[in-house]
């Protein structure tokens, strides 16, 4: 019995133990993250800024890509969209390409162009061994010049980029893609268009 | 041959023992800090890595929708009960499971090393200090059975 009661006794201990760690971490993150994301993700007042986390090979993201774009037609300059890169690189492996393949486009200008195609021709390119050569297309499709794009692609400054931005959003609790952040706060997705819109309009509130 | 005072190893049973709770506990400290951040995106310091980022994040972190961390967290649970269970009421089958246990963990946590280090290719400190933890078990656990092998000649 006596036994039975010290084992009773640890085992409590153990117990109290592990709550006062997520009570400790737990803790910590109310008080801070808030503040902390909010500093990190600048948003204009008086208007929806929108900071969407996403991999062009998610079919997730490919879901909400024709949500987040009817929102930019129905708001037009009261919604300003940040798209971030969160490649899912260990799932897709052709995600970190797309990823880099916008942002040379957004060296020549024209990125929301080369994001918009990436995401229609989601389902040719994501398992495509030809991946590279199917970006190309897209690029001059939009209207890049080729040699540019193709040296963009593999530049270190691009790398970088895709890099921090994944990097960024780690630190800033993105698990999944797609994660939305509208004026520097996670918000849950959404479940349809109407859901999402009247997120933005309470936003502009 | 009494078990509790069999001391046929260099380290008597009992510090053996209170020395795997110990570790136990740094695991379970060490688990449940990132089953924190999983569920409640606490958010993880790196500690003397970069990696642990990019490793805890990575496909290979999630098995069968459930957190690498999570199975951590219940296997130094189980080694803390196990520990105490076999100091409280000795017996050989307490010691038997504790070392079964003790080279599961062990094996498991160099298949995480060997995916972090030739597939991810990153470190996480966390990770490097379950693996710590649960090495430093197994080898208690062997010489724990060791002690009372000779105990029992």
């Amino acid at each position: 019995m006596d036994k039975n009661r010290q084992l009773l006794s640890r085992i409590v201990f153990l117990g109290i133990f592990v709550v006062a760690i997520f009570v400790i971490f737990w803790l910590g993150q109310a008080l801070s993250k808030d503040e902390e994301v909010q500093a990190e993700l600048d948003y204009e007042a008086g208007k929806a800024t929108l900071v969407e986390y996403a991999d062009f090979q998610c079919p997730a993201c490919e879901t909400y890509y024709p949500l987040v774009k009817q929102l930019k037609a129905e708001f037009g300059d009261k919604i300003v969209m940040i798209y971030k890169h969160f490649p899912l690189q260990q799932i897709h492996k052709n995600a970190n390409l797309a990823a880099r393949a916008s942002e040379a486009a957004l060296i020549q200008g024209k990125f929301w162009e080369m994001h918009n195609i990436i995401f229609e021709k989601q389902k040719e390119w994501s398992d495509s061994t030809q991946a590279s050569a199917l970006f190309t297309d897209y690029a001059l499709e939009v209207g890049l010049y080729k040699e540019k794009f193709l040296g963009d692609v593999g530049a270190d400054t691009v790398y970088d980029k895709v890099n921090d931005d994944y990097q960024e959003g780690v630190r800033l609790g993105v698990r999944g893609t797609p994660t939305f952040f509208l004026n520097g706060k996670k918000i849950i997705n959404p479940r349809g268009y109407d859901e999402f819109k009247e997120l933005i309009e309470r936003a502009l509130q | 041959m009494n078990l509790k005072n069999s001391l046929s190893g260099r380290f008597s049973n009992k510090i053996l023992l209170r020395v795997m709770a110990i570790i136990a506990l740094i695991g379970v400290a060490d688990t449940a800090y990132l089953t924190a951040d999983y569920y409640f995106g606490t958010g993880v310091q790196c500690l003397l890595l970069e990696g642990c980022k990019v490793v805890l994040t990575s496909s290979y972190s999630v098995i069968m929708g459930i957190p690498l961390v999570v199975f951590g967290l219940v296997f130094y649970t189980v080694i803390f009960i196990l520990v105490n269970l076999t100091d409280l009421y000795g017996g050989r089958f307490f010691q038997k499971i504790l070392a079964l246990v003790g080279v599961a963990g062990f094996v498991a946590s160099l298949f995480f090393l060997y995916l972090q280090v030739f597939v991810i290719g990153e470190l996480c400190f966390y990770c490097l200090v379950s693996l710590g933890s649960s090495t430093s078990i197994f080898i208690l656990a062997a010489l724990f059975s060791r002690n009372l092998k000779l105990a029992s000649v």
